[in-house]
């Protein structure tokens, strides 16, 4: 009979959780495979440096900063972004759930069941990557894929949060009327360990450094989410 | 240079290390700088891949030595100011999700119980290989992390559990 040790599962749920949230390896970088390392930090995003404009994409989150033309003003709101499209997902070539400036529904889903609250979105997860360098005003969009145990009905539609550094900190729904999904009602469904990926928008704040942008779901009381770094840098 | 392989083969020789090689340095480092901590350890296993010999150790325990160099250095060349803001901006909005408590705890271990609970749990190598890059015996690894899980138990005030 083993000993169990709660500690030991402890640091085993915990280290679980840490590690589904993150974000995928690098790549082995076989073209450089032959320079010799600097003394001191190597300038592995060259890129960065240059890219005043279009568009910086780390992962899964890219910015957008200014281009002119029909690129957002620092002090536009995400709503008017001129940029609409429909990225498609370059894993599986599934498209991703177009995003869109929906207001915070605030839908009541809390339940007590045995003197403990449960909501129908507890046994979802929910992953992304975000990282890269932006400037206050720039559009950070990123990809929050959903997944869930159980057939999950997205109606009412459940919001999320996104915390953008300390201050920051913004709730909208999510844009269920475009999910691939729904049931015989015609209603949107989160299908069993099938996935949902949402395009998010936020709008950089104006804020220096390297700065926390945390996505969650709302709803659950340990709500499903995900985090990386951006760094944000004076235009 | 290397008269092991290509490139090519190098890259698929590390492959299935990646992952571990990338939750290490996830562990040593903050993260905006894992990636550039882990080419840099590619990069220097890359010129060093001719040294490797099997029959001393695992390919992914002789990858996290190396990471582990990277790391050191990395971390002593940084200035203590940009320490301070990752920290500040990762205390700042904690994952809810977290085990905040824990990762306190386990922050307030010795290094090396840190290291094996690091390299065990969250990086998720066995006890075997947690010992090839700890440069001890399996059962050395083993008594750390009782210790360590004693430690965190008293930490944590679950002495009762």
């Amino acid at each position: 009979m083993p000993d169990l040790d709660p500690m030991d599962e402890r640091l085993s749920a915990a280290s679980r959780r840490w590690q589904a949230e993150q974000p995928p390896p690098p790549t082995v970088p076989v073209d450089r495979l032959d320079e010799s390392l600097p003394r001191r930090r190597v300038p592995w995003r060259p890129f960065v440096a240059t890219a005043a404009a279009v568009l910086v994409v780390v992962g899964g989150a890219s910015i957008i900063s200014g281009l002119g033309g029909g690129t957002p003003s620092p002090t536009t709101d995400p709503s008017t972004v001129a940029t609409s499209h429909t990225t498609p997902d370059r894993g599986s070539g599934a498209t991703v759930v177009p995003w869109r400036d929906l207001p915070a529904g605030h839908p009541d889903v809390r339940r007590g069941v045995d003197s403990h609250v449960v909501t129908p979105y507890d046994r979802v997860s929910a992953t992304g990557h975000i990282s890269g360098r932006a400037h206050p005003g720039d559009l950070l969009r990123f990809v929050a894929v959903l997944e869930s145990s159980t057939t999950l009905r997205l109606d009412p539609c459940p919001d999320y949060n996104i915390a953008f550094g300390r201050f920051a900190y913004w709730t909208h729904r999510l844009n269920c009327e475009a999910v691939p999904f729904h049931d015989a009602q015609g209603r949107p469904v989160l299908p069993a360990f099938q996935n949902i990926r949402f395009e998010m928008r936020v709008r950089v704040p104006d804020v220096r450094g390297k700065q926390k942008v945390l996505w969650t779901l709302d709803g659950p009381q340990q709500m499903p989410g995900f985090y990386g770094l951006v760094h944000v840098t004076a235009p | 240079m290397t008269e092991r392989g290509t490139p090519g083969e190098f890259a698929r020789w590390v492959e299935p290390h990646l992952t571990a090689m990338t939750r290490y340095a996830a562990r040593q480092v903050a993260p905006a700088d894992r990636d550039d901590v882990v080419q840099e350890a590619l990069i220097r296993a890359w010129q060093r891949w001719s040294t490797y010999d099997a029959s001393r150790g695992t390919p992914v325990a002789w990858l996290v030595g190396i990471l582990s160099d990277r790391c050191r250095r990395h971390r002593t060349r940084q200035p203590a100011s940009v320490v301070e803001l990752v920290d500040s901006v990762e205390s700042a909005v904690p994952a809810p999700a977290h085990d905040l408590d824990l990762e306190r705890a386990v922050a307030g271990l010795s290094r090396r119980q840190r290291l094996a609970v690091d390299l065990y749990y969250f990086v998720g190598l066995d006890v075997a290989t947690t010992a090839e890059v700890m440069g001890c015996a399996p059962g050395t690894v083993k008594a750390t992390l009782h210790q360590a899980r004693a430690r965190l138990r008293n930490l944590l005030g679950d002495d009762d559990a």
